[in-house]
């Protein structure tokens, strides 16, 4: 096992991968930009290096920085989290060069599914559906002969594309020469890459994505699904698992289609099947995700397996902790993405001081965050600032203990999603479970509903009594002061010097 | 003392008619017996009629208050009553049919000019779209008006509270 284990990101994911560590006896190092120097990973990591300024192509994706912090600080391996480099085959690859073990799959494997082509090429070759539609890039010409076979509606895609970007929906022949125009210079603008290619597109499918453990010694398990068809500009919003919509007949063949295609791509770790599924149940691959995936926790909690942990004994050459047959999914669990974005302004991103901080407690519900009262949200990365996730014995009290902790949750300072996920919540068709990929497209269009009544009123009667026994001074800034020492570093060195 | 209270573009009327503990508060027709106690900070206990109520409460500005009541955000304007209404001051400064300009709200980068110079435009239309913090945002038009002059061009960095465009 590795004695330390350098940690390629930042924020929440950073701080996720630390607690891992520490379980397990690894020292964790942590890597910062010139604007992360008080973020929490760094506070909560037993060491820390500078690698660059802010913007993260010199900073979080400059892969000689970081090679020699890992070199520096002694680490054997790294772990990438998720964005970034995670999914980079180059840099797994310059890993590989340079003696470091990649806490991910090989640079072969990454590259064999990388692109969404290669990997639904991959995927028909081993028996498993694909959307139907082409397995290369095209010319313009070549894309308007594909659609009259493959038939309208079809999405046009950007063949490096991911979240959403390079990527339109045609209904009408007239619009297609505008739509692949647009893909291919969003496709280029975003990944250097205007390679596009068709699918036909599913209207009212569901996004279900199967999660697998794959180690080196040909052991390969799935760990059940997730259903995170609750997306807005193709972005997960809210996830869960088990998914309303799978019995189990079809977890057991979406399972083993995707241990199928692992073992077809000779994958290794943790890896992600993304499938669209109809209305009659029928799945359809969709892509690979070579890493842990932001909602990994409703996997964890509905499964009890540490998937962080599994990642890190995989890529020590260890087997995998379970057996196929050992896994069982217990209770259900959901997670809402916490974001500094203002939900009521078009959601755009709000950065800033985070000068007030209450975090949710109590049974069934976990918080993995990045902030801290008193710390900046910076510009120059994705505004996600936390994860609050519920666990119940069944769907139904899994969201009502989700609305409970979003009532609890306090975060000041920034603006953020917790008044969309409210709403979200008490949507009669989300508790019904009678979601698509649009659904919340459709929703936002109809315009969020106001807040109620009742605490309208709580607030003017808040306001007023304010601003009636204000000192006419002036209030200071709500800076406490945070606790002087971190307790974990405390219990970490208390543990290192009784190791030593 | 009284208060008007600007919410959700409704104006409502709060009284603070007898301080102490319990505070008698009206709220347009409707008074609240109300105990208002401070814990940490900006955040306050309320008791009402015994319900009990977390409360934080952010001075955004002057009379401008962002209150935070159970998961929800009220910004919420007050003002004394008495007082010269500065919202009427303010009405006056501006002007109807005055220049408004779409400001960056943060460092970015242009991505798609949505109209072009000369081109008239309405409340709630989309005038440029820049990218920050990895998500694309697009800009609105507050008011309608045509389009005076675009200051940047698709591509360009942007530095936050720069004018990209001004609408007359």
């Amino acid at each position: 096992m590795f004695n330390k284990i350098l940690i390629a990101n930042r924020g929440e994911i950073a701080v996720r991968v630390i607690r891992a560590c520490r379980e397990m006896g690894i020292a964790a190092v942590a890597i910062y930009s010139e604007a992360d120097r008080t973020a929490l990973h760094v506070r909560l990591a037993d060491e820390a290096y500078l690698i660059g300024p802010p913007p993260s192509a010199q900073s979080y994706l400059n892969v000689d920085r970081i090679i020699e912090a890992a070199k520096t600080a002694g680490a054997k391996a790294i772990h990438p989290g998720y964005g970034f480099l995670s999914e980079n085959p180059e840099f797994a690859l310059r890993c590989e060069q340079e003696r470091l073990v990649f806490i991910g799959p090989s640079s072969q494997a990454i590259r064999a599914m990388g692109g969404k082509t290669a990997g639904r090429s991959l995927a028909a070759k081993a028996g498993v559906p694909v959307v139907p539609g082409t397995t290369r890039e095209l010319s313009d010409q070549e894309v308007l002969q594909a659609v009259k076979e493959i038939g309208l509606p079809v999405v046009i895609k950007a063949i490096a594309g991911g979240g959403g970007k390079g990527m339109r929906i045609v209904s009408t022949e007239a619009d297609l020469a505008g739509a692949i125009r647009a893909a291919r210079s969003e496709a280029s603008s975003s990944f250097g890459n205007p390679a596009v290619y068709v699918e036909r597109y599913l209207g009212g499918a569901r996004h279900i994505e199967m999660q697998i453990l794959a180690d080196g010694k040909g052991h390969v398990v799935y760990l059940g699904e997730r259903e995170c068809s609750l997306q807005r500009r193709h972005q997960k919003v809210v996830e869960e698992s088990p998914s309303p919509f799978v019995d189990a007949d079809l977890r057991s063949r979406m399972g083993e289609a995707a241990v199928k295609l692992a073992k077809a791509a000779a994958y290794t770790n943790a890896g992600t099947m993304e499938f669209l599924v109809d209305s009659g149940r029928n799945f359809y691959f969709l892509e690979l995700n070579a890493r842990l995936q932001v909602e990994h926790p409703v996997t964890e909690m509905v499964t009890g397996l540490d998937l962080v942990k599994e990642q890190i004994r995989i890529a020590a050459g260890e087997p995998i902790s379970v057996r196929q047959d050992d896994i069982r999914l217990r209770g259900h669990a959901i997670e809402c993405r916490i974001y500094a974005e203002d939900p009521f302004n078009n959601f755009m991103p709000s950065p800033g001081k985070i000068h007030t901080l209450r975090n949710p407690s109590g049974p069934g519900v976990r918080v993995d965050s990045g902030i801290y009262e008193g710390c900046e949200v910076p510009i120059y990365y994705d505004p996600i600032v936390s994860k609050l996730v519920a666990w119940g014995r069944d769907r139904d009290e899994a969201i009502r203990r989700m609305r409970r902790a979003l009532a609890e949750y306090v975060i000041l300072g920034v603006k953020t999603s917790i008044p969309f996920h409210r709403r979200i919540l008490s949507d009669p068709q989300v508790l019904a479970g009678e979601i698509h990929t649009q659904f919340l497209e459709s929703w936002l269009a109809k315009g969020m509903a106001e807040a109620k009544g009742n605490l309208a009123e709580i607030a003017l009667v808040a306001g007023a009594l304010y601003l009636h026994t204000k000192k006419p001074s002036g209030r200071g800034s709500a800076g406490q002061g945070g606790p002087a020492e971190s307790p974990w570093k405390l219990a970490a060195r208390q543990e290192a010097v009784r190791r030593r | 003392m009284s208060y008007t209270a600007d919410f959700q573009g409704r104006t409502h009327r709060v009284a603070v008619n007898t301080m102490g503990s319990p505070a008698a508060v009206r709220v347009d027709e409707t008074t609240h017996e109300v105990d208002f106690t401070p814990i940490v900070g900006g955040l306050f206990s309320l008791l009402v009629g015994g319900r009990s109520f977390e409360v934080d409460v952010v001075e955004e500005g002057e009379g401008v208050l962002a209150i935070w009541v159970e998961g929800e955000l009220h910004q919420i304007e007050f003002e004394e009553e008495g007082r010269l209404r500065r919202k009427a001051a303010r009405a006056g400064d501006k002007g109807r049919g005055g220049p408004q300009t779409i400001v960056a709200p943060m460092p970015g980068k242009v991505v798609k000019l949505l109209v072009a110079s000369g081109q008239e435009v309405t409340s709630g239309q989309g005038i440029i779209v820049i990218e920050a913090m990895k998500m694309e945002n697009e800009l609105k038009a507050a008011g309608p008006g045509v389009v005076k002059e675009i200051k940047v061009q698709e591509g360009a960095g942007v530095g936050g509270g720069e004018i990209l465009v001004v609408i007359e």
